[in-house]
């Protein structure tokens, strides 16, 4: 079967370059635990203005639910699906990889349409009340999360590229290895994210629908 | 027949003879400037980075003479008021952001940490290249805040004055922010490279001390790092688009942005001194003639003194405002790291007890280390206890603290390293003599410099003013007498090294009897380092290292085959 392909690691041009075992997979996990520094810092600080905020979410404003629900199971979606072509390519399966891997590229790509869509609902809403923290907030949390997804995608088109190209096999697939763990890392990070901004919207402030005139 | 004769082999000097190596070392090979810019030898990164945070050390350094010499007299001496404010920020974001932080790690770390595990590079030489990459934007968006206005915040950049002072504060806190990135990036390869690639038999207790200090120093920069880069990112916010996180008036709060810079910047004391106390631990041992006393506590102490790090940033909050509570537990866990600290320095006293001790230049530096580092220490109990902060707080009695520790710890150490490994870097060795009278000289100008400045700070004299009262004058003269001296000895120290680069004598494998793996290669090293898999034992077993006159240097006696 032509599919069951098995590919090698490519040649160095440089001896210090050869891949050592299991490197790249922990230098990963460096990462995340340094983007969960990150991401916690900020949720601190979410929570610091927020305990400290006498009504939140200030009259006038309230968090835009329905599209963040939208976008939640779009990327909950998409963490399925590069799973899946992961999956695939450690049976050697490259059509599953290359299926696989552009549903969840898509799907990247529509979850930042939906953010962006969000972003602009919220500017709506504020308009209500300049500058006020609640909506500063919720653009520093979701803008945060969605620079890494686009951070994410960026090196995602290349794997995408090499496993159209046939670079990686049963033996073979760091990229694919290293875009799962990154990806299934944004989605736990934004069920987090979400989880914080819903349970911190509902409390102190009254929900009421923007006034009248409010864009 | 003599003995030692038939007894040295080439491999005595590390594979092979060091003369014929000259022509394929590091440094030689490849050859052009094109091949040091693209170069992905940790060596020669190492270097890239040396001479990049030499520069700074040297600018900070002129930042630091302007400051001491306006502050000779009382009132307007050479410069004003707000020009003074500026020096006295860049001098500490330069010293500390460019200079400390990547000193030690960085350049001293990058050369031999690979060397000292018996790799051949770090596990991701491209990545390392562009932390230095980085260091250089970072670098100078930094400096452009000096043409572009200045900075007078401080190094600190507290709000709310950082949200609202005319300076170029937005251009320096980018160039901490892409600095953040350099130093975790170097922190992700060297955690990687140290569980990675160590070679067989480099068990972990078998790693020389250097490398658990620079392990300990790794997990710090990667996790405490990003909490700077978000507080950065949300003042530069702050001041473009008037969203106020950390403004009361808009629903902030300003000690919140305290909160966050220390949660980083305590940590990022340690990631300057952790290393320092990696490289005392070898030299200690290397110059006593003598196996290191209490390895595993050291070791361990290294990843304690890590973990504590992030535990015990409130301490330089107590008057802030911050809860009773808050200051009793901080308090409670400052004194904590007093015990992982004196582990290590009751250690290197009982590694000294009853050796062969060799007052060598950095021997020198790292008994001036112990003095130094011992006073900054003790004194940050004073600090760390509550009531007595509060008449301390912000004084210079602060001041003189941070430097000795950072200064007469880690500088000192870096200083110590930077003269330990020279011969190996350079492949040439310095004058020993003036190396020696270099390092007397930092020795007295720098107590000259600080130790009257803990008087003025307990009588009062707070940090950072412009003027003060005739009473302090004394004091202010001293300590900057103490700085000039120093100068003086930063000169000197530069005169005999780049004297020793151009015309010094080829340094043998191992001036220093030294037993961790860099000492088993040729000065300078191979360009793979090394060209059969390195004999790893213990690295403070001195029994098998001989000094051999005719190439004034240690060489290895029995010791093949039996590892």
């Amino acid at each position: 079967m032509s599919d069951q392909a098995t590919a090698n690691p490519p040649a160095v041009s440089d001896e210090r370059l050869r891949p050592i075992p299991g490197a790249g997979k922990l230098g990963m996990w460096v990462l995340l635990a340094s983007l969960t520094m990150l991401f916690g810092a900020s949720i601190i600080g979410y929570l610091v203005v927020r305990m400290k905020s006498p009504d939140w979410p200030p009259p006038g404003t309230k968090l835009t639910s329905t599209g963040l629900w939208i976008s939640t199971l779009v990327i909950a979606f998409s963490s399925l699906t590069q799973q899946l072509a992961f999956d695939g390519i450690k049976r050697g399966d490259t059509a599953a990889l290359k299926r696989y891997l552009s549903v969840t590229y898509a799907f990247g790509l529509v979850f930042l349409g939906f953010q962006t869509f969000n972003w602009f609902d919220m500017v709506g809403y504020q308009a209500a009340g300049a500058h006020n923290l609640f909506a500063f907030t919720f653009y520093m949390l979701t803008g945060l999360h969605a620079l890494h997804v686009f951070g994410g995608l960026l090196p995602m088109t290349i794997v995408l590229v090499k496993a159209f190209k046939g670079r990686y096999g049963a033996d073979y697939y760091p990229g694919p290895l290293y875009s799962t763990m990154y990806w299934h890392f944004l989605t736990v990070m934004w069920f987090i994210v979400f989880a914080i901004l819903f349970i911190g919207s509902v409390g102190s402030g009254s929900s009421l629908p923007p006034p009248e005139g409010a864009i | 027949m003599n003995v030692t004769d038939t007894s040295i082999t080439p491999a005595d000097l590390g594979g092979y003879a060091s003369r014929e190596a000259e022509s394929e070392n590091f440094l030689s090979y490849p050859k052009g400037i094109l091949s040091w810019l693209v170069t992905l030898d940790h060596k020669r990164i190492g270097i890239l980075y040396l001479i990049c945070i030499l520069t700074a050390f040297f600018i900070g350094g002129m930042f630091a003479l302007l400051i001491r010499t306006e502050l000779l007299t009382p009132g307007p001496t050479i410069v004003d008021a707000d020009t003074y404010n500026q020096l006295f920020t860049l001098h500490g974001a330069i010293m500390i952001f460019l200079f400390i932080i990547p000193g030690i790690p960085a350049a001293l770390g990058n050369f031999a940490l690979p060397l000292m595990l018996g790799a051949k590079d770090v596990a991701f030489p491209r990545l390392n290249l562009t932390s230095w990459y980085l260091w250089l934007i970072g670098a100078a968006f930094t400096v452009f805040s000096l043409v572009n206005g200045g900075a007078d915040t401080g190094w600190t950049f507290y709000t709310p004055y950082s949200t609202q002072t005319d300076g170029a504060i937005i251009s320096i806190t980018m160039g901490v922010f892409i600095l953040g990135f350099s130093s975790i990036l170097t922190g992700l390869n060297f955690l990687v490279t140290i569980h990675r690639l160590r070679p067989p038999g480099m068990t972990w207790f078998k790693m020389p001390l250097f490398l658990w200090a620079i392990y300990g120093t790794a997990i710090m920069q990667v996790l405490a790092t990003p909490v700077i880069g978000i507080t950065m990112l949300l003042l530069i916010v702050e001041r473009t688009l008037g969203f106020g996180i950390f403004d009361p008036a808009l629903g902030g709060d300003p000690v919140l942005f305290q909160h966050f810079f220390w949660f980083y910047s305590h940590p990022a004391v340690y990631i300057m001194i952790l290393p320092a106390l990696g490289i005392m631990s070898e030299i200690f041992s290397v110059f006593s003639r003598k196996h290191i006393f209490g390895y595993k506590f050291i070791a361990f102490s290294s990843i304690v003194l890590a973990i504590l790090s992030f535990l015990v940033w409130g301490h330089h909050m107590f008057p802030s405002g911050q809860s009773q509570l808050a200051n009793f537990v901080f308090s409670a866990l400052t004194f904590t790291v007093s015990i992982p600290t004196a582990i290590k320095m009751f250690n290197w006293l009982a590694t000294m007890y009853k050796g062969e001790i060799v007052l060598k230049t950095p021997m020198l530096y790292a008994l001036s280390f112990m003095f130094l580092f011992g006073i900054g220490g003790l004194t940050g109990l004073f600090l760390g206890a509550l009531a007595v902060d509060i008449h301390l707080h912000d004084t210079y009695f602060v001041v003189a603290h941070f430097h000795y520790v950072m200064f007469g710890g880690t500088v000192i150490a870096f200083l110590a390293g930077l003269h330990y490994w020279w011969p190996k870097v350079f492949g040439r060795m310095y004058n020993e003599t003036l190396g020696r009278i270099g390092a007397a000289i930092i020795f007295v100008g720098f107590n000259m410099t600080f130790l009257s400045q803990f008087v003025m700070g307990s009588q009062g004299m707070p940090r950072r003013y412009y003027n003060y009262l005739d009473e302090y004058t004394i004091y202010h003269h001293i300590s900057t007498g103490g700085s000039y001296l120093m100068a003086v000895g930063f000169f000197l120290i530069a005169g005999y090294l780049l004297h020793s680069l151009l015309k010094g004598k080829r340094a043998p494998a191992n001036p220093w009897g030294g037993n961790t793996l860099e000492w088993h290669v040729p000065s300078p090293p191979p360009y793979y380092n090394f060209k059969e898999a390195p004999r790893v034992g213990d690295p403070y077993d001195f029994s098998e290292i001989h000094w051999d006159e005719r190439i004034e240097g240690y060489v290895f006696r029995k010791a093949e085959g039996s590892a």
